[in-house]
């Protein structure tokens, strides 16, 4: 028990909340190494938690997909609610994948362990995983209702005193398409949960304390002066967002409003459009956990996040909109709109932070599934995680291929196509795809791959193929994603395909938004972006009025040419202002 | 008692089969939902410790025959007798394990007398939801279809696995309702159990083996005198059918040998990729309820009946699917079995034999939203005409050899914002004959107001392209159609959004005629005019008969 404060001065403090998020970061690496799938084991799609005796988020994988910060604050709380803490015993493991009360979606395995020191309740561990298949559709987002999107679990015992729940283990290898895989990451999960129970304990030996109470409590509180000092330097006020998302079929709007008053901020996100009958909806928490990352970038991205961030933040969001769904929804696809929301944040933010956000990325991530059968009559299914331009930054380009905020790794080409009648014939970045500014958006990619065999089904999640990334402060979008069968055939983005041998599918995703005026950007930077082919000379000319003389690689800049162009280019602009 | 001789052995006998028939009564009084309460879409049986089917439920479900026969056998499996107590409930829907589509849940409860294992108490029920895509024949794996659940305990010693019923309440649109009929299961379970008890006590014995090999035998007995009857050889029949998008057919070999046969369908259309595979359990049950009906329509169904019968289909084939097969619509195929083996009989046993029928059962199931934020799910089941039959017509919207019973039209308007405009027959869709088909209905309902958003219509429907055929000089019954609004042709197999003020109209296929119109009796051809069953154009036209006002 931890009598004063002074036990944490800055130095001390420092080790141990590093400390304390090594244990988290471990979790994660023995999660990684213990995985069966390609989704953990290389796309690193998951997050480790450390939790304090009263459920209080304490630490979080510095890896962990972003969003699921929030999803993993409330859902201990929920999973508590079911079987109090007071009930828990050593040996116990809890698991769920309740959309509403975790992380939005079914494919997501929350796996719980309450930590005991010395035969008393020290805190919590948690390992999430989205794993490769959980039944159902396939994970497309034409799925409408809940029912069809694959088994779904309550908050139970997946061990009750180490005794494990054989029929829950069977159920759940009875409804999934690869139960070798779903139930070896099960076990990675179950793993680094106990490697994080054990560093736990021996962090409250080392002490000699209790429980976490007294390190979380610090940690929590630090967390949140730190974001109270960030709000506080937003002049007081309300700012709002506006962004016109795909949808469906049908475009969808998301707005949020942010107001600030003195140290607390609220995020309401009221005049958001309704949740629809397709499977990309929102629940709450989620939401939640990817606004919170835009604020977390644009107000405090040096701090890490638990449980503390969130104190003087508010947020609410009418129910029964997109972004705060109500049962039975379909939601799989959540993330094609969640995706949406740090950039809508930063909308809001950007006339109040200019220099603390970057324009609207090429997100969400696309999801290049592919499902079918192999000569041998095995089947198969491979995944891929595809991402779009970055948005240009105040002071540089977007990064290419990069879907900010989103942090899932592609998984490596020969890994991807190895053992599968699947060719990738290429990827490689769009030129002109990134949108034009001082400092240009980031380019998109290609992904172009040869069926080898028939039949093959392709449950299509693409994104912003009508609305493409807005650039900011006078930056243009970036281009508009689509995917194509046989060059011309334009596939719908969010139904399913069939494929057969020797058609050729190209995924090519958007680009980002330009930051600041095109006509701003330094001419050599121009001259550079066209001999690496990330700008056609004609598009120099055009969007960025900068002449490039010369045939590839032999370029020149006509400089004379370009400061002539420009400012005719700006005389124009000023007369038709 | 004794049994001494047969007057006791049939009163022994008797007693079994009621047991099985109370079981099902205390089923259908506690049940929840109207497929199991109204439709009596479920069966019960009772079985001997070795897993031996000694009676089933008389208005057991056709399908459910072999699959619940089989079913104990591939539960004990799992859980072998030395693993069974006392309050122990065991439960599964794998299709393959058991009756071929998940929405079936088979409960199956040890029966223990004196502390020792004499037997078992079935009852298997189809359940209004278990997730998934709605029934829609449209799925595409077996994993689209809805909650699997492997074989496991249901009931442990007369505690409750939490996992199995929490998982199943999550994952089932009408939660209250399907555990509601769960619960009935287990008490339909019970009754039986406690009556087998009762008749060991008052028999003295201690347990059913007695009973059990008598009542065996004389089935198998009785299948193989009505085997030996007809000549040996090879009897063959192939028939085309709609299946999804394309024509699939069915072929079959009976192969007589003496006092047995094999049937072989060897030859019938592989699986596919939508919801109407059938497993090889589910197409045991329907040859065996067709061959009962060509040879020995009147013993009471239990595993005897079997014995003197081998049924194999390829792996495979629509009718031994393989996993992971989407079956949720299995019946759509599953119907064609009875009507291929009538044909290849037909010429062995023309009195026995009646046209094909305008079946299989359609269903439309209705889900969605009112504005006020309920929901509703409703099911309809629907029949078309019978093929008629040596000395009579098929009996009208009786889709034969199905036995499900029409909810009512009331009980079905109560549940949802639908209006009934008209449930009748439809003049002229029997297929012509000495003996009339059975005439095809129709169901029309017009959508109400009251809606949120576009409520969702499952059509299974069929017989869209292949009408059912007569028999011996008798004409294909009218082939059916799902119409929207009077003119749209929907799909029979997809699920569609319909809004309010829309008009379905379901149009069943009528069933295949027996013999030559020609041949029909001019008063019975007046009759069916009079009646509104032919058109007096008709009359003429196919009878030959003129009839004036």
């Amino acid at each position: 028990m931890i009598e004063s404060t002074s036990e944490f001065d800055s130095a001390r403090l420092e080790m141990l909340w590093s400390r304390l998020l090594a244990i988290s970061d471990e979790m994660a690496v023995t999660l990684t190494h213990t995985a069966f799938s390609m989704i953990v084991r290389d796309a690193h799609d998951y997050g480790c938690s450390v939790f304090d005796a009263n459920a209080n988020m304490i630490a979080i994988g510095e890896d962990a997909t972003p969003g699921l910060s929030v999803s993993a604050m409330v859902s201990l709380r929920n999973m508590l609610a079911v079987y109090p803490a007071e009930t828990l015993r050593p040996g116990d493991v809890l698991i769920m994948n309740d959309p509403w009360l975790a992380t939005g979606h079914l494919l997501d395995l929350t796996i719980v362990r309450p930590v005991f020191h010395q035969a008393q309740l020290a805190g919590y561990v948690a390992a999430v995983a989205h794993h490769m298949d959980i039944g159902g559709r396939k994970t497309t987002p034409a799925s409408t209702e809940i029912y069809e999107e694959g088994l779904y679990l309550p908050v139970l015992k997946l061990y009750d005193q180490g005794r494990p729940n054989d029929t829950l283990f069977r159920i759940l290898e009875s409804n999934v398409r690869v139960p070798e895989m779903v139930l070896g990451d099960v076990h990675a999960q179950l793993a680094a949960n106990e490697l994080g129970a054990k560093r736990v304990c021996d962090l409250l030996s080392d002490n000699g304390w209790s429980d976490l109470n007294a390190l979380g409590g610090v940690v929590l509180d630090r967390a949140e002066a730190a974001m109270r000092e960030a709000i506080t330097a937003v002049p007081d006020g309300e700012y709002r967002g506006e962004l016109v998302i795909d949808g469906f079929d049908d475009d969808l709007r998301l707005v949020a409003t942010i107001s600030v008053a003195g140290s607390e901020l609220r995020v309401d996100f009221s005049g958001t459009s309704p949740q629809i009958d397709r499977g990309i909806n929102c629940v709450f928490p989620i939401t939640q956990g990817i606004a919170l990352i835009g604020l977390q970038l644009a107000l405090r991205p040096d701090v890490p996040t638990n449980a503390g961030v969130m104190r003087p933040i508010t947020m609410t969001a009418p129910p029964g909109s997109l972004l705060a769904a109500e049962y039975p929804a379909p939601v799989v696809g959540r993330s094609l709109v969640l995706d949406h929301l740090q950039p809508l944040v930063f909308i809001a933010l950007a006339e109040a932070l200019p220099d603390s956000i970057c324009a609207v990325s090429g997100g969400p991530i696309w999801s290049g599934r592919v499902y079918g059968e192999r000569p041998d009559g095995d089947t198969f299914f491979v995944l891929q995680q595809l991402n779009g331009g970055m948005g240009a930054r105040p002071d540089r380009d977007g990064i290419s291929a990069l879907s900010f905020p989103n942090n899932v790794a592609t998984v490596p080409v020969e890994l991807w196509e190895d053992g599968v009648p699947l060719l990738v014939e290429r990827k490689g970045l769009i030129p002109d795809s990134g949108g034009p500014g001082r400092f240009r958006g980031g380019l998109s990619q290609e992904f172009r791959v040869r069926v080898l065999c028939n039949d093959a089904t392709l449950p299509i999640r693409a994104d912003r193929t009508r609305n493409p990334a807005p650039g900011l402060f006078g930056g243009g979008s970036g281009r508009n994603g689509k995917v194509l069968r046989n060059e011309s055939e334009t596939l719908h983005p969010k139904s399913p395909s069939i494929a057969h041998s020797g058609d050729v599918v190209s995924w090519q995703l958007a680009g980002g938004g330009g930051y600041g005026d095109p006509l701003l950007r330094n001419q050599e930077h121009v001259l550079a972006d066209v001999l690496d082919g990330f700008v056609s000379a004609e598009a120099a000319e055009r969007d960025y009025s900068v002449v490039v003389k010369g045939a590839w690689p032999c370029l020149a800049l006509d400089r004379e040419a370009s400061d002539v162009l420009r400012s005719r280019r700006r005389d124009a602009l000023a007369e038709t202002e | 008692m004794t049994l001494e001789n047969p007057v006791q052995l049939e009163m022994c006998w008797g007693r079994l089969l009621a047991i099985a028939d109370e079981m099902a009564v205390g089923l259908t009084r506690t049940a929840f939902s109207p497929i199991v309460r109204d439709a009596h879409d479920y069966g019960c049986a009772v079985f001997d410790a070795d897993g031996n089917m000694l009676a089933m439920a008389s208005d057991a479900t056709p399908g459910l025959s072999v699959s619940t026969m089989v079913s104990v056998v591939n539960m004990l499996e799992v859980y072998p007798p030395d693993a069974l107590h006392p309050g122990d409930v065991l439960i599964t829907n794998d299709p393959w394990l058991a009756t071929g589509h998940l929405p079936d849940l088979t409960i199956v409860t040890p029966v223990f007398y004196r502390d020792r294992l004499v037997g078992f108490t079935a009852a298997v029920a189809h359940h209004m939801d278990i997730g998934g895509r709605k029934t829609t024949p449209a799925s595409t794996e077996i994993f689209e279809e809805g909650l699997y659940l492997p074989v496991c305990k249901l009931y442990q010693e007369a505690e409750a696995d939490e996992t199995v019923l929490r998982v199943l309440e999550r994952n089932v649109r009408v939660p209250e309702m399907v555990l509601g009929d769960v619960h009935a299961q287990v008490t339909a379970n019970a009754v039986g159990a406690q009556r087998i008890c009762e008749l060991l006590l008052d028999y003295g014995w201690e347990n059913l083996d007695r009973i059990g090999r008598e009542v065996l035998a004389k089935a198998d007995r009785a299948m193989r005198a009505a085997i030996a009857a007809i000549p040996d050889g090879s009897y063959r029949a192939e028939m085309t059918f709609d299946g999804f998008d394309r024509d699939l057919c069915v072929a079959v070999s009976v192969n007589v040998s003496s006092d047995a046969l094999t049937v072989d369908y060897t030859g019938t259309s592989g699986q596919v990729d939508r919801g109407i595979n059938c497993v090889l359990n589910y197409t045991e049950s329907m040859t065996l309820m067709s061959l009962k009906m060509l040879f020995d329509p009147h013993t009471p169904i239990n595993g005897g009946c079997m014995r003197p019968l081998k049924i194999t289909a390829p792996p495979g084939t629509i009718l031994s699917a393989r996993y992971p097969a989407p079956v949720v619509g299995r019946s759509l195929t599953g119907h064609q079995i009875q009507p291929v083996l009538f044909q290849a009989m037909a010429a062995a046993l023309p009195e026995r034999v009646c046209a094909v029928s305008g079946g299989p059962i359609w269903s439309g199931r209705f889900y969605g939203h009112r504005t006020d934020g309920s929901s509703f799910l409703a099911l309809s089941q629907l029949n078309g005409g019978m093929g008629a039959r040596p000395g009579q017509d098929g009996i009208s919207a009786l889709s034969f050899p199905g036995n499900v019973a029409t909810i009512p039209t009331e009980a079905f308007e109560v549940r949802v914002p639908l209006l009934v405009e008209r449930k009748g027959l439809i003049c002229d869709s029997g297929g012509t004959g000495q003996f009339r088909g059975g005439l095809g209905q129709e169901f029309r309902v017009r959508v109400l107001d009251g809606l949120d958003g576009d409520p969702t219509l499952a059509i299974r429907a069929d017989r869209t392209r292949n009408p059912a055929l007569g028999l011996l000089g008798g004409a294909p019954g009218r082939r059916g159609r799902v119409l929207r609004n009077g003119s749209e042709s929907l799909h029979p197999k997809r699920p569609v959004a319909v809004r309010a003020g829309e008009v379905i109209s379901w149009q069943l296929a009528g069933g295949g005629g027996y013999g030559d119109p020609r041949a029909r009796a001019r008063e019975r051809v007046l009759a069916d005019v009079q009646d509104g069953f032919i058109s007096a154009e008709a009359a003429e036209r196919e009878y030959g008969v003129v009839v004036r006002d």
